[in-house]
């Protein structure tokens, strides 16, 4: 996998020093004047891309001291959970901020008790820095403190000691002093330099004025042993290491020799790869550690609630999307069908207007229609009746009536009257001969009326039936 | 965070609420449409069957060809003694018992009265002969009564056409 470009910066001292690594491999450094601003980091990035053909993908950062908050804590001892907790409830009261970024680092115990000592970085300043590197577009995605970056740069160093070593890390401005066991931190302090006065410019003047500066470092590392060995008489220093930009003048460590009676070594992670190097080896202590602490990481609490206000806004606005798309849908649709029954009405409005208007047509050709079909076969009728008639009687006439409703046919019949009655079943015989007519319904009694002519007596009969189609039914 | 929550739950409520609404309205549309889709279907099927109707049935009273066709069919069936009189022209402004004013909706009427003495199983074979001519007609009225040696026929025939009548 490709190694991420990484930029590290040290913002402690008068002056900004960056160096620029891949992986492990130190690309260029920078030394710029400070302070840390938006526009001497853009150019200190630039001088660095410059110098090594690659963009940093991140950003560290050795915060100044200024800003770092030391305190410590003497506890029982006791988880380090709850210890946490105490630091964090008395910095909360102390700073009025509900989630305080700090870390405990333990030093050496004290009659029998734990000694921590907290670094506390404000929130406002870390969120101040970090919108810094945003706007840079450079992610900021570690910060620590001078402290914890000489602790890292200082471990492999450590299983070396035998009772206690230090180190003094020279800024223009401070001594940053730590005195370390193989096991515990025995003291920590950080000690402003005096200000030296300035010369006039000549070259005696420039000498003076280093001599002066020399001293005033020696004073400040003589006051720091000094205080060191007043609270821990037991383990005497047997090394002295030195580092940051104040450890490149030149005689300082033969003069911390002479003065202190210690071996004094050169604290340089980078020797022979850059200039100045000593001054480089806080940060090169980061690039090379594991596990540095990061005080970004601490501060987990203000990320969250922005990223679930995001995604709380991003989830809302998503259902407001859904509810709009859902309810135009819903619209549209209602919309599209009133215009379909519109379209539909307008089409069935003239048809409605021709089937009024045709009805009586209509009707008509419906009329014209049956009356082909329901005429009743007057020829099969009649053939049957002179068929069917019985011998006694003879048929005397037809009449038919035929109109949209009903069909009548009347038919009218004679026979002999004579007695003794020669067949008294006549009647009958003639109602089930019409009966038996295709097409023709008998159901109505006879009219039945006696006739004379001349001497003979005549019985006439009159039957009334309705008239039937082919296709069944009464013609109508 | 509970606002936006609480805004959520109310829109999703009112869109509920909105889309329901707009549901019902769209069966109650999608109803409406179906109905109206089967009456235009009806309209348009009476329109289709209507048309056919007056290809086939529409045209106008000839009663010179029917009563050349009465005699012929006399002539067929041996009757001699047949005469066909015309009685009277009704021109019904309406349809079968409905109001109807509009063009072509007029059923005209013609009746023609036949008088025919024949003996019974020729006037049989003529009424058939008649009553298969078509032209729209019916015999509305028919008496047989009997004569010298033959039976006497009065019959009246009703014509019957959508159209002005005497117009070849």
């Amino acid at each position: 996998m490709k190694d991420s470009v990484k930029l590290f910066i040290d913002q402690r001292g008068l002056d900004l020093r960056a160096l620029i690594t891949e992986g492990d491999q130190i690309l260029a450094t920078a030394v710029l004047p400070g302070p840390l601003g938006s526009g001497s980091l853009q150019e200190l990035v630039a001088a660095l891309v410059a110098s090594s053909g690659r963009k940093p993908e991140h950003a560290h950062l050795l915060i100044s001291n200024e800003q770092v908050k030391f305190s410590t804590y003497r506890l029982q001892e006791m988880p380090l959970a709850d210890i946490e907790k105490i630091v964090q409830r008395s910095m909360t009261t102390a700073t009025s901020e509900k989630e305080p970024i700090f870390r405990l680092t333990p030093l050496a115990p004290q009659q029998d008790k734990d000694v921590y000592l907290a670094e506390q970085i404000p929130r406002e300043a870390l969120d101040r820095l970090r919108q810094l590197f945003t706007d840079a577009r450079l992610p900021l995605t570690f910060v620590s403190t001078g402290l914890q970056a000489n602790l890292a740069a200082f471990a492999p160093q450590r299983e070396n000691i035998i009772q206690a070593q230090a180190i003094f890390d020279i800024s223009q401005d401070a001594v940053a002093a730590i005195f370390i066991s193989p096991t515990d931190i025995l003291h920590q302090e950080i000690q402003l330099i005096p200000e030296t006065e300035q010369g006039t410019g000549d070259a005696d003047d420039a000498g003076r004025g280093l001599k002066r500066r020399l001293f005033a470092i020696l004073n400040v590392i003589h006051g720091l042993y000094s205080q060191y060995m007043l609270t821990n008489p037991l383990a005497p220093v047997e090394k002295v290491w030195l580092c940051g930009p104040g450890a490149e003048i030149a005689g300082l460590d033969a003069s911390l020799v002479d003065a202190m009676d210690v071996e004094v070594a050169a604290f340089d992670l980078l020797a022979g790869r850059v200039e100045a190097s000593r001054s480089f080896t806080p940060l090169a202590g980061l690039v090379g550690a594991k596990n540095p602490v990061n005080f970004i990481s601490a501060a987990p609490g203000k990320s969250l609630p922005l990223n679930s206000k995001t995604f709380m806004q991003v989830a809302g606005s998503l259902v407001a999307l859904l509810c709009l798309v859902v309810v135009g849908s819903s619209f549209l649709t209602v919309s599209r069908l009133k215009k379909q029954l519109a379209t539909t009405q307008s089409e069935l409005q003239p048809l409605q207007v021709a089937a009024i208007a045709d009805q009586g047509r209509a009707a008509s050709l419906r009329f014209l229609q049956k009356l082909d079909q329901t005429a009743p076969p007057l020829q099969a009728i009649f053939k049957e009746i002179a068929d069917r008639l019985p011998r006694e009687i003879q048929l005397d006439g037809i009449n038919l009536r035929q109109s949209d409703e009903a069909g009548t046919l009347e038919v009218l019949a004679v026979t002999r009257h004579k007695t003794p009655w020669e067949n008294e079943r006549i009647f009958t015989a003639l109602m089930t001969a019409l009966d038996g007519v295709d097409n023709l319904e008998c159901k109505q009694n006879p009219d039945i009326a006696m006739l004379r002519v001349g001497e003979e007596k005549m019985i006439k009969i009159k039957v009334t039936c309705q008239t039937t189609s082919v296709k069944g039914g009464s013609v109508q | 965070m509970k606002q936006t929550i609480l805004f959520c739950l109310i829109g999703l409520l009112l869109t509920g609420g909105i889309y329901l609404n707009r549901q019902q309205e769209a069966g109650r549309l999608r109803a409406e449409e179906t109905r109206l889709q089967a009456d235009k279907f009806l309209l348009q099927q009476q329109a289709t069957e209507i048309a056919e109707l007056a290809k086939q049935l529409t045209g106008t009273t000839d009663v010179a060809t029917f009563t050349e066709a009465l005699y012929s069919c006399a002539r067929r069936t041996g009757i001699r003694d047949h005469e066909v009189i015309t009685t009277r022209v009704n021109a019904e402004q309406q349809a079968r018992g409905k109001r109807n004013r509009s063009k072509g909706a007029t059923l005209s009427e013609q009746q023609l009265e036949v008088v025919l003495t024949a003996d019974f199983r020729r006037i049989a074979e003529y009424i058939d002969q008649v009553q298969k001519l078509g032209h729209h007609q019916r015999i509305s009225k028919l008496t047989l009564t009997p004569g010298d040696k033959q039976l006497k026929a009065t019959m009246v025939i009703n014509l019957y056409s959508l159209g002005e009548p005497y117009v070849r």
